[in-house]
């Protein structure tokens, strides 16, 4: 009688621990992402056919995985030429010039040192404390903290031991991401709104206007390149750095230098398993064939593009000019002019994006709607100059980028050729003056946080 | 169950008193308290807590002692009363005068965080003259320092992403501003929030008393991105500010050569 | 004075929980067929009896607590390992190998807080209680308007559909918080669980409304005009007192929120501009943009309005969540002490102080909201003054207590630990009534351990404690002790587990409905902490089984009682267990209140309202 129920509510009790299927004492196990094909590439054509033979896709699928392969390892394959020069694509940028792939000058090395001993303030002083078993490390650091224990293993009787203390710092001071580590971190952080592959199709994508970037295109919107070109490094770690004003894209600068830097290596890894990926595609749709040899000549042929990006980019040697009632008047008449700036026929006379040929009338139901698309697909309307947001940065330079080189991927158009480096500053100068229209300065008279 | 009951009664106190001892050396306790106010603001919560604790113990030992003393094992009949209005004066009256001792101890430091009247007055940066614009979106901050004509609001102001940089040890006053939905200006460090509010700017001040920098983190639910909300404040000398401005600027108007 | 004026039958009881077996057939009242047989329709689902309509809620509030605790266990999972796969749900997230998305943690923590409140409590405390206990405890044979009654649960149905069908929609539900201050809630751009979560979300919590309502009207008329002969107010036991207060609370505070939610709708769907201010940009929409045939919306409302409305009700509302758990913890004591309540008139003016307090003290939601800080300053005296008739209760509980003759039984471990934890609540209460405490500690942790305190701590264990005390009456048989215990040790000790360390959480300045905090370099130290708390919670949330088990296995096998089997005075021990239709098949004359316990008068240590000395 009193037993019995006793009884019952134990065993439930187990079967719902077993149940839970935890092991409550170690941490549970990281999920586990695959990289699939681009729907590009498993499209269907109209009769509903695979447009590219299943075989084939498995086939372009088993090389990718070859070339960058997984998200749980994804590195670059060192092919034959690389392996002969001493080259690993794989330390591209911190290994300095010993193999020929440094791309870091010997500032930047210091500011990462620096930036380290800035984040791991915490760890550094529990290490100097002898506290080594107190130091938790960033959960999307698993090489890293691979290290870290088996570094602590070999700990020795004397906890303050200087030689051990030393290495264990080092550690952490000379900490650099390997593509695993920057691979979980972009797993935690970038992939729920940029997809496992980078395609811009995370599960919180559909709720974000605009969109969130498609790396598989290698097409970026806001660098410093002219022709379209891949962007340098120094574009994709400004972004991360600065986040896009305006969009679901914050500033990541709360992680470490090392840490972003490592985020600019894996999207760039990314955008060139896209790259590759959508070659492949056109090179058995011409070819009909797809050999070894052209899946390695792609994966070269994109790796050069990256490589060479910097030969792209646009450079204004002199001095930024400051802006002057000439210069935004001046600005102005070429915004309205029809022959070189002709930005008023999209952004509007008064700048306010509601120019009229950036809006056309649906064909079926007679609703105005966008004119243009991006190459992504996504209806896009042009800049409201008068919202004072500027997704590639308000300083004037970013601003002369995007008027001199237009924007990457969109209907914006680059200047035109007969346009002058001063023409160009004088509209920098009016587009910046659209937002700052002279205004009341609300604070002296605000009454929100007074006490009447 | 008498036993058991006591013990796990008494046990809340001396594991509580306990815990909230031992918490400072886990680092489970306040960050520093790096802000002139900051100090006045953990004060008065010790004093609060330290007031608390004594009705927190004598209340959970009292409990525990008299679940051990009159369970029904060791006493045959309950005592016959209706309650003592002697003894109802005196615990309305103590906690009476006691809760409003805490009420008015409070007053003074609220009204310097947060009154008009508590601004500052002096030195380089009023209500009048703010240090710069602090603007919370979606899901990001951003600073505006005001540009050569030391007006907010202009063509020339200098625009900052994720960091607000001030001088230390000199009252700084800003102003919030959302341009979305609602965000919350908080650095554990300075024990100071304030929310910012679409539609109003709110003047803060603040005087940080130590050089570093300090996570800022949004204290108000502002969609999903809520916990990503991050930016931080750095703390310089008075030179490295001027430095950190003529660095600001001269990058706001770099060429784009690194 | 001579005792034993009536002749008392011998009693037998069981020597520590002072059970008594059953005495004669349970439910005398069923023979009586005097009136028509009704349908199993009729009676158990489109009742009219008090009764019925009590345990309606009471199973539907059960449902959604284990509702509401699956998705409290998930926002732990997520606070002790971040980006994991989540047990259970990792098939809903196959793009993400199985870790919740960010907007998913918005949606747990707010439909974990909309649950618990308005499906939970406020209907467990009120709903399932109140119907239960009012007519029975002050001798009315049902409530004062039946069908109204029955249309108050009945209302309660589009509410339970409504905020189902959210779940469902495109973006989730409601992501807001369970605040849901605009514009992140009126603008459907600045959220996923804005685009239409929410609308199901106002709707539902507008029926939840219109439900309270009604139960509260039906209550007040209750209490107000249906008391048995000799009930005078002053003889009413302290669980009706609660009720009574608790009914006055949502009368005058529910019709604001219901207007305040009615105001956030418009703004939704047609755009009026309550709480919407100009020239808002979110998400690269402005309320005003003609882009992509958004209409033209009138902007110029005002966001803290939604916050002085909302938390018009919402802070009384707290106080629905705990008043009548008050009066549940005041009966079951004396009844298990076997003596008189400790100072019956303070108990109920302090209850009334409490609600009449509560209505001026919204504003300490907002102290940094932006509201005029020196409201802040009188909103903070008359925050800081309810710890005053608080405090009176918990020392005058502590009184009955005192000199007792005290049952450890499962009824009376629960209403202990009750008094145990809601002197924490209550007590940390004071640091966010404090202002300048308040700049710092205002939406960390140590408000959100401040209020499961007083909620989950105090409200729930106070539901516990009533479930094993009134089960007798409700199904005429006892739930087991020995389970009982065991129920109650394991709560009690992973609540103060769960509970207590998220002060320390809190004094370290971490931010709640944070899904990740550990990037933040303040925060990342405190992953261990959470990962204990964290297994606290599990731990107490499987530890919930002993309850289930006990309460379905009690319902056919548990032992069979008789009317009074806790030998307790109030009027309700003079029905059959379970009442029939009509609850008393006796006339009633009250003589004096409920609480005479060990009177000198009588042989017995308890004497029934009822019997004549």
């Amino acid at each position: 009688m009193r037993i019995r129920p006793c009884l019952y509510a134990l065993a439930a009790a187990a079967l719902l621990g077993a149940g839970c299927q935890l092991d409550l004492a170690s941490e549970p196990a990281d999920p586990v992402v695959h990289y699939s094909l681009s729907p590009t590439t498993t499209a269907l054509d109209e009769a509903g056919e695979p447009l590219l033979p299943l075989a084939e896709q498995d086939h372009i699928a088993g090389s990718l995985t070859m070339l960058f392969g997984t998200p749980a390892n994804p590195r670059f394959l060192r092919t034959a030429e690389w392996v002969d020069d001493e080259f690993d694509p794989n330390w591209p940028t911190y290994a300095a010039d010993d193999n020929g792939g440094g791309e870091f000058s010997e500032d930047e090395l210091a500011a990462i040192k620096a930036d380290n001993e800035r984040d791991f303030r915490r760890e550094l002083a529990l290490i100097e404390a002898g506290r080594y078993e107190d130091v938790v490390l960033p959960s999307w650091m698993p090489d890293l903290r691979s290290k870290w224990a088996a570094h602590l293993a070999s700990k020795p009787a004397d906890a303050r031991d200087a030689e051990f203390q030393g290495e264990a710092k080092a550690l952490l001071v000379d900490f650099y991401p390997t593509l695993r580590d920057s691979a979980e971190l972009y797993r935690q952080q970038c992939l729920h709104c940029h997809g496992v592959e980078g395609g811009g199709d995370g599960p919180t994508a559909p709720f974000l206007n605009p969109k969130p970037r498609d790396y598989r295109a290698g097409v970026f919107k806001f660098t410093s390149m002219k022709d379209k070109s891949t962007p340098r490094r120094e574009d994709l770690y400004r972004i991360l750095d600065e986040g896009v004003t305006g969009t679901a894209m914050p500033s990541f600068r709360r992680f470490s230098q090392a840490e972003l830097h490592g985020l600019v290596d894996y999207v760039r890894l990314l955008s060139m398993r896209g790259m590759v990926e959508r070659d492949l595609v056109n090179t058995y749709l011409n070819e009909e064939a797809l050999s070894m040899e052209a899946v390695l000549e792609s994966f070269s042929a994109v790796w050069d593009k990256w490589g060479k990006a910097a030969e792209k980019h646009t450079q204004f040697d002199g001095a930024v000019p400051a802006p002057s009632k000439e210069s935004i008047e001046r600005g102005r008449t070429l915004f309205m002019d029809a022959a070189t700036g002709n930005c008023f026929s999209c952004h509007g006379a008064e700048g306010r994006g509601d120019g009229a040929s950036a809006f056309t009338k649906h064909p079926e139901t007679g609703e105005t709607i966008p004119a243009y698309k991006d190459d992504w697909g996504n209806e896009i309307l042009p800049r409201n100059l008068r919202q004072g947001i500027f997704r590639g940065g308000r300083r004037p330079i970013d601003i002369y980028y995007r008027i001199k080189n237009g924007i990457n991927g969109t209907p914006m158009p680059a200047a035109v050729s007969t346009m002058s480096d001063d023409d160009i500053w004088a509209l920098v100068h009016y587009v910046g003056s659209l937002s700052e229209a002279p205004r009341v300065r609300p604070s002296s008279h605000s009454k929100s946080n007074a006490d009447h | 169950m008498r036993l058991i009951a006591s013990l796990l009664l008494l046990a809340v106190p001396i594991l509580g008193v306990y815990t909230f001892m031992t918490a400072a050396d886990h680092d489970w306790w306040f960050p520093p308290a790096y802000s002139t106010f900051a100090p006045d603001i953990d004060w008065l919560f010790d004093f609060i807590m330290y007031m608390v604790a004594f009705t927190f113990i004598v209340t959970e030992v009292a409990l525990a002692w008299f679940v051990f003393k009159y369970s029904a094992k060791r006493n045959d009949k309950g005592v016959f009363t209706h309650g003592s209005h002697k003894l109802e004066m005196i615990w309305t009256a103590i906690p009476a005068v006691a809760l409003l001792v805490i009420a008015f101890t409070q007053m003074e430091t609220f009204a310097k965080i947060k009154f008009a009247s508590g601004f500052p007055t002096q030195g380089r940066f009023t209500r009048e003259k703010p240090i710069a614009q602090v603007w919370a979106s979606q899901f990001d901050w951003r600073t505006r320092y005001p540009g050569d004509d030391g007006v907010l609001g202009t063509v020339d102001d200098l625009e900052a992403s994720y960091e607000f940089v001030v001088p230390v040890n000199e009252d700084i006053v800003f102003e919030l501003r959302s341009r979305d939905v609602i965000h919350s200006w908080f650095v554990p460090e300075f024990r100071l929030k304030q929310d910012a509010l679409p539609g109003h700017t709110i003047p803060v001040w603040f005087n940080a008393t130590k050089e570093g920098s300090y996570d800022l983190v949004c204290a108000e639910l502002c969609g999903w991105g809520h916990y990503k909300m991050s930016g931080r404040v750095r703390v310089v000398s008075a030179q490295e500010f001027d430095a950190y401005q003529a660095d600001l600027k001269a990058k706001w108007f770099s060429n784009g050569k690194e | 004075m001579n005792p034993v004026s009536t002749p008392a039958a011998p009693v037998v009881t069981h020597p520590s929980t002072g059970l008594q077996p059953g005495e004669g057939a349970p439910g005398t009242m069923r023979e009586h067929h005097d009136h028509h047989e009704l349908g199993f329709l009729s009676k158990y689902v489109f009742s009219v009896d008090h009764k019925i309509i009590g345990l309606q809620f009471l199973f539907s509030g059960l449902v959604f607590l284990v509702l509401g605790g699956l998705m409290a266990m998930a926002i732990r999972y997520q606070l002790a390992w971040p980006w994991k796969p989540m047990p259970g749900l990792s098939w809903m997230f196959p793009a993400t190998g199985g870790a919740i998305t960010p907007e998913f943690y918005t949606m747990l923590f707010t439909m974990h807080g909309t649950i618990m409140i308005f499906f939970v409590i406020i209907p467990l405390l009120t709903g399932a209680f109140g119907n239960f206990l009012i007519p029975l405890m002050i001798g009315a044979p049902d409530m004062a308007f039946p069908k109204l009654n029955m249309f108050g649960y009945w209302a309660m149905w589009p509410a339970f559909v409504l905020i189902l069908m959210g779940f469902f929609v495109e973006g989730g539900h409601a992501a807001g918080g369970w605040t849901s201050y605009p514009p992140l809630s009126t603008i459907e751009s600045a959220a996923p669980g804005s685009l239409s979560g929410q609308t199901y979300w106002l709707m539902s919590l507008t029926w939840v409304g219109v439900s309270s309502m009604m139960g509260a009207v039906n209550y007040v008329t209750t209490i107000v005009k249906m008391r048995a002969p000799g009930m005078t107010m002053m003889r009413m036991p302290l669980s009706v007192w609660g009720l009574l207060i608790a009914a006055f609370l949502q009368l005058f505070a529910l019709p604001v929120l219901t207007a305040a939610s009615i105001m956030q709708l418009l703004d939704r769907v047609i755009d009026t501009g309550f709480f919407t201010p100009t020239n808002l940009i979110v998400n690269n929409l402005t309320p005003d943009s003609f882009a992509h045939g958004m209409p033209a919306a009138a902007a110029g409302g005002q966001p803290l309005l939604w916050q002085h409305l909302f938390w018009f009700y919402s802070h009384p509302a707290v106080y629905i969540l705990v008043v009548p758990a008050m009066g549940f913890t005041s009966d079951i004591l004396a009844v298990h002490a076997r003596k008189p309540i400790f100072g019956y008139k303070p108990m109920v003016y302090s209850m009334a102080a409490i609600a009449g307090l509560g209505f001026i003290v919204w504003g300490h939601h907002m102290f940094t909201s932006g509201m005029n800080p020196a409201l802040g300053m009188s909103f903070m005296v008359a925050t800081i003054m309810i710890a005053l008739p608080s405090a009176i209760k918990v020392f005058n509980w502590l009184g009955t207590l005192w000199g007792g003759r005290i049952r450890l039984n499962t009824p009376m471990l629960f209403a202990i630990g009750f008094v145990s934890m809601f002197i924490i609540g209550g007590l940390s209460g004071i640091w966010m009534a404090a202002t300048p405490v308040d700049i710092y500690i205002h939406d960390t942790y140590i408000v959100v351990a401040h209020f499961h305190y007083v909620v989950f701590a105090g409200s729930m264990f106070a539901i516990f404690s009533a479930i094993y005390h009134w089960y007798p009456k409700m199904f005429g048989r006892v739930m087991n002790e020995t389970l009982g215990k065991i129920h109650f040790v394991g709560t009690f000790i992973f609540t103060n587990c769960t509970f207590y360390m998220m002060h320390q959480l809190g004094v370290a300045g971490l931010m709640r409905r944070t899904a990740d905090p550990y990037a933040y370099d303040v925060y990342a130290h405190l992953q261990p902490l959470n990962e204990f708390i964290t297994l606290s919670a599990f731990c107490m949330f499987v530890w919930q089984i002993f309850f289930v088990v006990n309460f379905f296995h009690s319902l056919f096998w548990g032992m069979r009682v008789g009317r009074n089997p806790w030998q307790a005075n109030s009027l309700e021990w003079d029905a059959p267990s379970p009442p029939g239709h009509g609850n008393f098949d006796a006339p009633l004359l009250v003589h004096r209140g409920p609480y005479e316990y060990s009177s000198p008068e009588v042989a017995e240590d308890y004497l029934p309202q009822t019997r004549a000395v």
